[in-house]
């Protein structure tokens, strides 16, 4: 990333919010008190916020500060790991069948619409019981629908690029096709990609947690944002601390990346006259 | 021997037959302007030369450039052609170049592609080339996006860039038509310029009498997808055979002389692609027009070095077959 680009205070900021809620994710479980699955029999079960836990504790007496630090761990992975696999999966596949459009198109943009027609508790559950339960297999699932949107998006616009001067100019100056896919073709859908990058993120988020809320998810002791949230939900009349802080970080986390990405584009969008 | 042949080229799409059997060549070195109104055919015509039409289109006829045979070429057959021995200069100077890439990135990729040369030898013959078509400070230039520079500047980076890999020929489609008139005239002028310094053949398509008088020596006029007139450039301006290219050139303004109240036009429209009248597709709006001119298109003859499609002066002649039409323009 270009350094002017941190300069600006709409990029910047986010792009903090988002490093310190990393960092605290990464670093927080060893400044926590205790681990993250212990059970602290002093404390009152379901304690408010003190100095010995900062977030107080959650209906078992473990430590919510370090939980929300080891919760906020798998769903950031979730979400990144499915939007590298949308990046990946979407943009090749998208530009590809908006370049080469006619039968590659037809084909290529049916196996999307089947998987989007495809159940997708179905198909987490077919995954459960072919595999049994293992964490890997949340990010497999998620990853697998989340490209989706993604190829939808970049082929359509890899379809009006084609009619652009300058992508026949590509063409007539005999430059092959992956040369103007790379090069000509890829570079002027960031603004999009960026866009939908940062949509997915979250999505991807709010997916982990509702499978988590279903059981289908990760599994006790461990945690996510989401089961967290789910814990903090039923309980939150008694102790609300334990809703608000997962939820107030899962808020801030999407908030963030809505704000980068709409930052993002606005500033990489290429001033076209 | 021609450099490009183009024979009976006719090309539809669907139903509709936008180019009607043109033919014209262009030898080594020469310069022909393609005129015509919108939707002549000026711009299909370049488009099938170039392998530019989409796939949809049905295309018949021979394109030859040299002894190779374009008209159905494979994409490899065509890469290999275009860019390094055909190269084409766009109308639109601000759509097309590729607003994300520096412009001496997006030059360079030509000759990185077609003569495998390194980057920065790429990126000399570049600044080079910038140079030749009057461009300041091309170093500069190459490090800077095309947003950073004006039309005019564009429209000569984009003949640069047609120019890096010493094309043989260069089409250019309107290439001055985005531009206000005095950055035209610089245009042409390092146009012209460049095609006598590298005997390069052109292709100019315009709607511009003007600036055809000026950059070709031979010219062809089209209309309602078909050639209708050509010859030298001097000849047909001043001796006009086809009651179409007649009426064109009525139409210009006087600038010396009682000035008239309105500038003359040529009274109804081009005829729909889709619907042709039979016989002459001028005969609608011919004002010497037969009744031949209804019942028979005439087709292209060649006398010396001018043709003419037109019954207007001919001997009464029922056209034969095709065979009569393949007179060069």
């Amino acid at each position: 990333m270009k350094p002017a680009l941190l300069r600006q205070p709409a990029i910047a900021v986010p792009a903090a919010i988002l490093l310190l809620i990393v960092l605290l994710a990464v670093f927080g479980p060893w400044l926590a008190p205790q681990p993250f699955d212990a059970i602290d029999f002093d404390a009152e079960w379901g304690a408010a916020p003190s100095a010995a836990h900062p977030f107080g504790t959650d209906d078992l007496g473990r430590d919510l500060f370090a939980r929300v630090c080891v919760g906020g761990r798998l769903s950031l992975a979730v979400g990144l790991v499915s939007t590298l696999v949308s990046l990946a999966i979407g943009i090749t596949w998208g530009a590809v069948a908006g370049w080469f459009g006619g039968r590659v198109d037809a084909v290529m943009m049916r196996v999307v619409d089947i998987l989007y027609a495809l159940p997708f508790m179905f198909f987490v559950i077919l995954l459960m019981v072919l595999f049994g339960r293992h964490e890997l297999l949340i990010f497999v699932a998620i990853g697998a629908v989340s490209w989706l949107d993604m190829a939808r998006i970049v082929r359509g616009q890899t379809l009006a690029l084609r009619r652009q001067p300058f992508i026949d100019a590509a063409v007539v100056s005999g430059l092959g096709n992956a040369a103007i896919l790379v090069r000509h073709v890829i570079p002027n859908l960031l603004g999009v990609v960026i866009v939908c990058a940062t949509l997915t993120v979250p999505q991807a988020i709010l997916v982990e947690s509702f499978l988590s809320f279903l059981g289908l998810g990760i599994q006790e002791p461990a945690t996510s944002w989401g089961a967290l949230v789910n814990d903090g939900a039923r309980a939150m009349e008694a102790t609300p601390w334990g809703l608000i802080f997962p939820a107030g970080f899962l808020v801030l986390t999407l908030l963030a990346f809505n704000w980068l990405g709409d930052a993002l584009r606005a500033a990489l969008d290429a001033p076209r006259r | 021997m021609s450099l490009l042949t183009v024979d009976a080229l006719r090309v539809r799409h669907r139903a509709v037959t936008v180019l009607d059997g043109v033919s014209f060549a262009i030898a080594a070195g020469e310069s022909l302007g393609l005129v015509g109104e919108s939707g002549s055919g000026k711009s299909q015509t370049a488009l099938a030369v170039l392998g530019l039409l989409p796939a949809t289109a049905t295309v018949e006829g021979s394109i030859r450039f040299r002894d190779e045979e374009l008209r159905g070429a494979g994409r490899a057959q065509l890469d290999r052609v275009r860019g390094s021995r055909i190269a084409m200069v766009f109308q639109d100077p601000m759509s097309s170049l590729n607003p994300y890439l520096r412009i001496g990135v997006q030059m360079a990729e030509v000759l990185q592609q077609h003569r495998g040369s390194s980057r920065a030898a790429a990126l000399h013959d570049a600044a080079r080339l910038l140079d030749a078509v009057r461009i300041s400070d091309p170093r500069r230039r190459l490090t800077q996006y095309p947003h950073e520079l004006s039309g005019g500047m564009r429209q000569r980076v984009l003949i640069a860039m047609a120019l890096l890999a010493q094309p043989e020929l260069l089409i250019a489609d309107e290439p001055t038509t985005a531009l206000d008139v005095t950055v035209q005239a610089e245009v042409l002028a390092v146009l012209d310029d460049l095609r006598r310094d590298l005997g390069l053949a052109l292709l100019l398509i315009t709607h511009d009498l003007g600036v055809v008088s000026g950059n070709c020596e031979r010219m062809a006029v089209m209309y309602a997808g078909r050639i209708v007139e050509a010859g030298n450039t001097a000849d047909v301006l001043t001796r006009p055979a086809h009651p179409y290219t007649a009426a064109l050139l009525a139409t210009r303004p006087v600038l010396e002389g009682p000035r008239p109240i309105r500038l003359p036009s040529i009274a109804g429209q081009p005829p729909d692609p889709a619907r042709r009248p039979q016989g002459c597709a001028f005969s609608p709006r011919c004002q010497q027009v037969m009744p031949i001119c209804q019942t028979h298109a005439p087709v292209l003859r060649q006398q010396r070095d001018r043709s003419c499609a037109c019954h207007v002066g001919d001997e009464p002649l029922l056209p034969t077959d095709g065979a009569a039409d393949r007179n060069f323009a």
